[in-house]
């Protein structure tokens, strides 16, 4: 029997996909006509999608964990790869450009992930919570390079800094106090 | 600029390839280039005209037309992506 969630979660999925399906369609259909190398890849990233949200879909259906733990990380992995066919798609002329923030944000979110991961696996109640402050601190930094050209993105920018820089500082004197004083 | 040249088509029946370059606000050597691909793919009819400048005349085809429909009904996601 499925929960109230799973059922909300296995609607949503579904009319996601029947959606992204239509314009996948619609979108291959003009591209048969065309033959434009970009209508191609914007098409496929909405396959891509359709086949994310079947995996979503799956995942909470399917009883095995194994089975559905799979199913859970390839909805991310298939959501990826259709944002990247949308980045190649948008700007074939423009690709170096493009590939800028992505360089500049790969960093912040591996840190952001890593920081997440380590504040769940260590025991301290105050280091976890600097860890998770230090995860989200670079996530904020990846959202301010996806908007350097605005005004807003360099001050979320500036806001991630201050707030990175004072964490580190805690998160300095936290080890330090653990250390001095213990004899 | 695949669309607006099948737009000014379909808006003016038919036009001089010269006259096309005008409306669509493109050279003339990169037009043919868009030209010669529709006409390849059946979406437009090019003729020559048998006159001193032997100038040509281009018109959109049944199938063109039909392409232009999907286009215009794709016309807003397209302008999205930055692709229309």
């Amino acid at each position: 029997m499925l929960s109230f969630y799973e059922v909300v979660v296995l609607l949503s999925c579904s009319t996601c996909l029947v959606l992204f399906s239509y314009i996948a369609c619609a979108l291959l259909s003009v591209y048969r006509k065309l033959r434009a190398r970009s209508l191609l890849y914007l098409s496929t990233s909405f396959l891509l999608l359709v086949l994310s949200q079947a995996s979503s879909a799956l995942s909470i259906v399917v009883e095995s964990a194994r089975l559905s733990l799979t199913l859970y990380t390839l909805t991310s992995s298939l959501a990826a790869a259709s944002f990247l066919l949308i980045v190649v798609s948008v700007s074939e002329e423009e690709r170096v450009i493009t590939m800028v923030p992505i360089v500049v944000l790969t960093p912040d979110l591996l840190a952001c992930a890593l920081a997440a991961t380590a504040s769940v696996l260590c025991e301290g109640r105050q280091l976890r919570a600097y860890l998770a402050a230090l995860s989200m601190i670079h996530l904020l930094r990846c959202f301010s390079a996806l908007q350097l050209h605005s005004d807003m993105g360099a001050l979320l920018l500036a806001s991630a800094e201050v707030a990175r820089v004072l964490a580190t500082l805690l998160f300095a004197a936290f080890h330090v106090s653990r250390v001095v004083g213990r004899e | 600029m695949i669309m607006e040249v099948l737009e000014a088509l379909d808006h003016h029946g038919e036009l001089h390839a010269t006259e096309l370059s005008l409306i669509v606000k493109l050279s003339y050597d990169r037009l043919r280039n868009i030209l010669e691909d529709l006409n390849k793919k059946g979406l437009t009819d090019v003729e020559r005209l048998e006159d001193e400048r032997r100038s040509l005349v281009i018109r959109l085809t049944s199938e063109g037309r039909r392409l232009l429909e999907e286009l215009r009904r794709l016309r807003r996601i397209l302008e999205d992506y930055g692709l229309a």
